[in-house]
């Protein structure tokens, strides 16, 4: 499982592929105020993203990959 | 190249081939719904195979054409002369791209544009699907009408962050950037494509950004593999680099040129506007006075002032970055400062309008400052190089080259004056280039180049204080683009993808060929190998009835030559027959997965030797016998995962499957670790079937006990189930490989595994005989069934109850006579010596004597089953031509035996 999901902090490890957007997207709607942790994240597929992106999720932890936080950074940015 | 790509081009040029037939035969009739279905087939499957390479361009247009038949089939387009010839064109595409690939073993990105072109037309002639398309189709499909590009350019270059675009800003070297927009397809997840790993692989990126193509919906209505993300991408790659990163997506993606100062949009929160208007008059004079020291220290001062998180604060930093990088770009600067007060970021292409060419020639105005004058040492080479030019061109010896000259030397001359930074010079340059060739004359060159010369030092000044820069530049960028244009116009009309339907395809490599003439052919060397064998004889006639040894001689010379040279025949119409064993052991893999699947069992199953080959025939028949043992060995054989851990195994079995070649026979191997077969319950199960009595039991040795699975009626599973257990099986298995002239061997350990291995002979075609003689008649003997002959004298046979016994090497062996089992009523003929000929033969793993009157020589012989009335005669194998004309039987003994 490319992301592990506690109460209320979704972590998001090293690659996180298409398959785990449906989960993502679920839990997401469960818990509208959670938090997501991508410190471990290396890549996440668009599917992700995109849920990530409507449902205005908090990211408290970006990734250590500068590459990915610049892309990141702005969109998710609140 | 390998197998399989091969086996891909060969079948692709048929395919093109029947594609191209069928387009024929539909033009006259156009509504033959059978036609168009299988024309859709065609296309279809050449896709799909497609898709096992990489080869996107061929792929995209096979699509398109299998979407637009797909159209046509379910009526929505009509099949017309347009159509078929869009197709036609389409597969001479492919055509050539096999031919490309035959040669370079792999597909080169130039037919990139070609191919989403082509698609592009038959997308073209494709009627939309009944439900509207969808807004994302809708979006790439029309990149926007050309005035909305620069604010739909502006909205990209905001997408990507302030901090990426000041990188890309001040690391652009000379020449413009490139700005890619690309819209994934909004089902391109189901595709497994992954849109955001593509974007932050281009290459040369320097920053992107990611836009949303529709507001969010409500988070319990979003589809989270409906892609709505667009990138903004920003990259010094060349146009070429980025087409073949984005080759698999050429439509989906748009490449705009930028000059990187169209990058300065500043951004950020716009509250606090006119406290700054002081800063904007204070840095309008530094900047009339051309006191940028000062600009830039008030700039910082300001900057350091202000919440980084406003408007004001990006547009400074974009104020000191061009500051930083070009100075001189004073209305570029001029442009930034003033926005602070309208809060709007410059309008660079309203900008770039107004002072002419002022944005893309700052470029090449910050390129001639940057290089300077040029130094004298470099002053005298570019004089001396031009000076060159006008010699070569003075030349006048009225070569045929002399355009291509005449090209050359503007080229020179062209480059000398850009490196030198005389745009003005270079624009006179061109005019009398330009004459030069409509008149085909170089006059108008040498003048221009003596009026140069003589005046160069002072060109080159006048322009070093007066930047103004003409328009010619732009100009002179597009003049090669034209040209190419030109080019790609004139190719349009000749023969496209460098082929014409009178265009021969080239011989082909390989042909398929149907079995019944390679038959035909193996029967005929067959005969040929008979009847060479009647020259022996000949030779034989010549030299004992007519006496002329010499003759002889001579025949058997020939004989050898024939002899040779059909030996050679055979062996290649049998490498022609000849298929490797993966042809059989394909199907293992999904069978084992499902069946074990299906017992809950864990099997990991190993093939080995795949490409290990042999007759067509006997891997044909192979078949059905391996699965029937690969079957039984997953449900009696292996153990269920709990019980193997139990049992100290590991819960994975493993059923390793090993095709070897060993002289002229193939050998399989199946070996599996499961429970093995138990002798005593094999036993005990035999006895209750009434297969073995009582004295047998005690008996059989384990591993002669364990052969008794082979014994017709015999079942070890404890229930039936749908896979094995009901009796059939390993007795049809040993018949059928009996039947191939094979053998079968088992071996089992109980609790540690079973082996069973079959040996096949390579070819079935020609057999090897013993001619034996039984009252004054030739048989023939198989001679893998014969281990030896001897000759037994008549002392050495006893008789036990009725039947014959011999010792033969210290063990007792059992005699028949052939004359008795084949219903001859005369006795064996002894020798001059006394003695009887025996020929020891296996049956199973018991030797038997057969008692004959004499032997005769081994022969190759190409065997005909019985057939007709005689077929039922299990007694004979079947029957061969001898090279003296005689027919010789060929017994079958496992049958009389």
């Amino acid at each position: 499982m490319a992301i592990e999901f506690s109460k209320t902090t979704a972590v998001f490890q090293e690659l996180v592929s298409v398959d785990e957007a449906e989960a993502l997207l679920e839990w997401l709607q469960k818990k509208p105020s959670a938090k997501i942790d991508l410190s471990a994240c290396t890549h996440l597929h668009p599917a992700n993203l995109q849920v990530l992106m409507a449902a205005k999720a908090k990211v408290v932890a970006w990734p250590s990959s500068e590459m990915l936080r610049n892309w990141l950074e702005p969109i998710l940015k609140p | 190249m390998n197998p399989l790509l091969e086996q891909f081009l060969s079948e692709s040029r048929d395919f093109l081939q029947s594609i191209g037939d069928k387009l024929m035969r539909l033009e006259s009739a156009p509504t033959d719904q059978d036609l168009i279905n299988e024309l859709f087939r065609l296309v279809h499957t050449l896709k799909g195979n497609s898709g096992l390479f990489e080869f996107p361009e061929m792929t995209r247009v096979l699509h398109a054409g299998e979407d637009l038949m797909v159209a046509i089939r379910t009526g929505r387009a009509a099949y017309s002369q347009e159509v078929a010839d869009r197709l036609l064109d389409v597969m001479d595409f492919v055509g050539m791209l096999c031919d490309e690939v035959e040669a370079t073993g792999v597909l080169g990105t130039s037919q990139s544009s070609l191919s989403a072109q082509l698609a592009a037309e038959l997308r073209h002639l494709t009627p939309a699907p009944m439900e509207a398309p969808s807004a994302a189709s809708a979006l790439s499909a029309d990149p926007g009408p050309m005035q909305g590009a620069t604010n739909g350019h502006d909205q990209i270059i905001d997408a990507i962050p302030e901090a990426a675009r000041l990188v890309a800003y001040r690391e652009a070297q000379v020449g413009d950037l490139l700005l890619v927009d690309f819209k994934p397809d909004a089902n391109c997840f189901y595709q497994g494509a992954d849109p955001f790993r593509l974007a932050m692989q281009t290459p040369g990126l320097l920053g992107g950004g990611i836009l949303a193509r529709e507001p969010w919906a409500r988070l319990e209505e979003l589809d989270a593999y409906h892609c709505v993300l667009d990138y903004c991408i920003l990259t010094d790659a060349t146009r070429a680099e980025l087409e073949e990163h984005f080759r698999w997506v050429p439509e989906q993606i748009s490449l705009t040129p930028v000059s990187p100062i169209a990058l300065a949009r500043p951004q950020g929160d716009p509250n606090g506007g006119p406290v700054y208007e002081d800063f904007v008059s204070d840095a309008i004079r530094y900047l009339n006075a051309g006191d940028l020291n000062a600009l830039e220290r008030a700039t910082k001062v300001l900057l350091e002032l202000s919440n980084p998180n406003l408007w004001l604060s990006s547009a400074l930093r974009w104020l000191l970055a061009i500051l930083a990088k070009e100075p001189d770009l004073r209305v570029a600067l001029r442009a930034v400062i003033e926005s602070l007060t309208t809060l709007q970021p410059p309008d660079w292409m309203e900008i770039q309008h107004q002072a002419g060419a002022v944005v893309p020639a700052a470029m090449s105005a910050a390129e001639v400052k940057s290089q300077g004058p040029l130094n004298p040492a470099h002053a005298s080479l570019v004089a001396g190089l031009l000076g060159r030019q006008r010699e070569i061109l003075a030349l006048g010896d009225g070569a045929g080259w002399q355009p291509g000259r005449v090209q050359a030397a503007a080229a020179t001359v062209g480059s000398c004056l850009r490196a030198g930074g005389d745009l003005a010079a270079l624009a006179s340059f061109e005019t009398a280039l330009a004459t030069a060739l409509a008149t085909d004359a170089v006059n108008p060159l040498l003048a221009w180049l003596d009026r140069y010369l003589g005046s160069e030092a002072t060109a080159i000044r006048a322009e070093e204080v007066s930047p103004t820069l003409t328009k010619s530049a732009p100009e002179k960028q597009s003049a090669p683009d034209d040209s190419s244009a030109q080019s790609t116009g004139r190719a349009d009309g000749e023969p496209k993808y460098g082929r014409r339907a009178e265009d021969s395809l080239g011989p082909a490599k390989s042909l398929k060929v149907d079995q019944v003439k390679i038959d035909r052919l193996m029967n005929l060397i067959g005969e040929m190998v008979v009847s060479k064998n009647a020259l022996p004889y000949l030779a034989g006639r010549a030299e004992n009835v007519f006496g002329v040894r010499e003759l002889s001689r001579e025949i058997k010379t020939q004989y050898a030559v024939i002899n040779r040279i059909t030996d050679e025949m055979q062996d290649a119409i049998m490498q022609v027959r000849m298929m490797p064993v993966s042809f059989v052991f394909q199907r293992f893999p999904r069978l084992v997965r499902d069946t074990s699947r299906k017992l809950g069992k864990d099997v990991n199953l190993v093939l080995v030797g795949e490409d290990t080959e042999a007759d067509k025939n006997i891997i044909e028949a192979l078949g059905d016998p391996l699965v029937h043992i690969v079957r039984n060995s997953l449900d009696h054989g292996f153990e269920l995962p709990d019980v193997r851990k139990a049992a100290g195994k590991p819960v994975t079995g493993s059923l390793t499957i090993t095709a070897s070649q060993e002289s002229d026979r193939v050998l399989i191997e199946i070996q599996d670790d499961g429970k093995g077969i138990d002798p005593v319950a094999i036993k005990q199960k035999a006895y209750e079937r009434g297969l073995i009595d009582e004295a047998t039991v005690d008996r059989l040795s384990d591993q002669e006990a364990i052969q008794l699975i082979f014994a017709p009626g015999l079942s070890t599973a404890e229930k039936v189930s749908d896979l094995s257990g009901r009796g059939v099986g390993m007795d049809v298995v040993r018949t059928v490989i009996e039947n191939l002239n094979g053998s079968i061997h088992l071996e089992s350990v109980l609790g540690k595994g079973t082996r069973l291995c079959l040996s096949l002979p390579l070819s079935m075609a020609v057999t090897n005989v013993v001619i034996i003689e039984a009252d004054g008649q030739s048989f023939g003997i198989p001679m893998d069934r014969v281990v030896e002959t001897v000759r037994i004298p008549r002392k050495g046979i006893w008789t036990i109850k009725d039947r014959q016994v011999t010792v033969l090497r210290g063990r007792t062996m059992a005699l028949k006579s052939l004359n008795e089992l084949l219903g001859i009523v005369a006795a064996p003929k002894l020798n001059e010596d006394g003695e009887q000929a025996v020929i020891v033969v296996r049956l199973g793993d018991e030797q038997v004597g057969l008692v004959v009157d004499s032997f005769h020589e081994t022969v190759d012989v190409i065997l005909k089953p019985m057939t007709g009335i005689l077929s039922g005669l299990a007694a004979f194998s079947g029957s061969a031509l001898m090279g003296d004309g005689s027919v010789l039987i060929v017994l079958n003994i496992k049958e009389i035996l």
